[in-house]
């Protein structure tokens, strides 16, 4: 899902900058509000989102799909966290592996971090009140990542009509193509995985699974 | 054994690589090497943002001459460079500009028929789109690697904090970079313990629920460490505001660089708008 320079001209990627102004500038925010004790911890976190991202999950083509892990932390630790942990490693990631892009990086944030976590956290804050508390992690995490991939399918599909000479396929083709590949490969990966990790850690450390609550009820 | 343990070391072992490797080249004595870091994110900047506006093919052959260039000026072999550029981009977007070429997505002038019916051609037009996507991501893609190459990551880090960077985003990504092998070797010994004891093949469920239940593993650990972390942190002084020993200087010639660098590709930009 990450958006490599090029693919994304100059007017979207300033416009996704734009757009991402106050989703970061909530975040930082949000960071200030942490005690001390918590920002080594949310450094180690976001050296965790990075390693999430390496897992390899076979697929059932018969390759491999990597997860973002975005609703794991929305829910275990909470959405704003999720949005500047994941932020920072697509930043890492842009900057010395030359994974995702440095002008696409705001569109890349806006979807990664702004859409996957919150939609998977909030379909699960929903879906909790019905389900298992690991049933509504794992169709949150479904849904967050299949509405990331549709939104980048969006963007990919947008700058035909906007500026030629960038990513050459329209909606027809783009948003096909990546919600087919997240709805039956990546994206029930994550679901079941994203249900594993929520069962395993309320097994074995429940009262980490409770930041998550604390931190929505702080706001 | 298991696509998921074997795939996912390898994956952590070609990370450590490529960060030895990226380590390697930063402490050479080269052109690039021996300037300010911010200097080298400015132009970065600049010139990424330059790569991204062009409209024309011969402008991008120019802007992918110059990195080219610089590596070569800072002692980074060229076939590891060019390597490591055109390994990324025909796995991504040489893929995806094949179907452009041909006249079902970009009509035009046929230039070789592949089939008569239903007509299938590659097409002029075709062909110079793709190849000006293709060219423009890996020109982008270039410049990245290069300041990767020649900047070591505590340099980027610390260069950061004077592009109005918040100072505890630098502070936490400064851990994260830190972090993130002391978690790789975690990941890695897991798989391999994990792997010890399985006696067949995992089936692809299975095998995502493995996946769920080690991320659950490594959360805990996680957590155990942030909290070490942040008593060794106080323990060696930590007042709750990082302090960055930043010691570069922002030297005559790092002024130059700049200034042409700016000179360079807004001339480039303009010469692409208005001369070609």
């Amino acid at each position: 899902m990450h958006i490599p320079d090029g693919y994304l001209g100059p007017y979207t990627c300033i416009f996704f900058y734009i757009l991402m102004i106050p989703f970061w500038y909530k975040g930082v925010r949000w960071l200030k509000n942490l005690h001390p004790k918590q920002v080594p911890l949310l450094g180690v976190l976001t050296a965790f989102s990075f390693l999430v991202m390496m897992y390899n999950l076979p697929v059932p083509d018969g390759t491999t799909a990597h997860i973002v892990g975005g609703t794991i932390i929305a829910i275990l630790i909470g959405p704003w966290a999720a949005t500047v942990s994941i932020s920072i490693v697509l930043l890492i990631q842009a900057l010395f592996f030359g994974d995702g892009g440095i002008t696409t990086y705001a569109a890349n944030s806006f979807n990664m971090a702004v859409v996957l976590p919150f939609v998977g956290y909030y379909t699960y804050r929903v879906l909790r009140k019905k389900l298992s508390d690991v049933a509504a992690a794992g169709i949150g995490a479904y849904v967050g990542l299949v509405t990331a991939a549709v939104v980048a399918g969006f963007e990919f599909g947008l700058q035909p009509y906007i500026q030629p000479g960038y990513c050459p396929y329209t909606f027809w083709v783009s948003v096909p193509a990546m919600a087919f590949a997240h709805l039956v490969t990546a994206g029930p990966a994550a679901a079941v995985v994203t249900a594993t990790v929520l069962w395993y850690v309320r097994k074995s450390r429940p009262e980490l699974f409770d930041m998550g609550e604390a931190e929505a009820v702080r706001g | 054994m298991s696509k998921l343990i074997d795939k996912t070391v390898e994956e952590v072992v070609s990370f450590i690589q490529e960060a030895v490797f990226s380590e390697r080249y930063a402490g050479k004595e080269g052109f690039l090497q021996g300037l300010d870091p911010r200097a080298k994110l400015a132009a970065l900047l600049i010139s990424i943002s330059v790569v991204v506006g062009v409209k024309h093919i011969t402008t991008l052959l120019f802007l992918y001459s110059i990195p080219l260039i610089m590596a070569a000026l800072s002692k980074v072999p060229l076939g590891y460079f060019v390597r490591r550029v055109w390994v990324f981009v025909p796995v991504f977007t040489g893929i995806i500009a094949i179907p452009v070429i041909f006249n079902v997505i970009t009509p035009g002038k046929a230039l070789f028929v592949i089939w008569n019916s239903p007509y299938i051609a590659v097409t002029k037009e075709g062909l110079h789109a793709a190849g000006i996507f293709t060219l423009r991501v890996a020109t982008a893609v270039s410049y990245a690697i290069l300041l990767t190459i020649t900047t070591k990551w505590n340099d980027v880090m610390k260069g950061l904090s004077d592009f109005k960077v918040p100072g505890m985003v630098v502070t936490i990504t400064t851990l994260t970079y830190r972090y993130i092998f002391l978690l790789t070797s975690i990941l890695v010994d897991s798989m391999h313990s994990r792997k010890s004891r399985l006696c067949r093949k995992l089936g692809m469920i299975e095998s995502w629920k493995e996946a769920g239940k080690n991320i659950g593993a490594v959360f805990i650990k996680t957590q155990m460490i942030g909290e070490d972390v942040y008593y060794a942190m106080l323990s060696r002084g930590y007042l709750h505001t990082a302090k960055s020993l930043n010691d570069f200087r922002f030297r005559k010639r790092d002024a130059l660089f700049l200034a042409l660098t700016v000179i360079l590709m807004v001339g480039v930009f303009m010469g692409d708008r208005w001369f070609i």
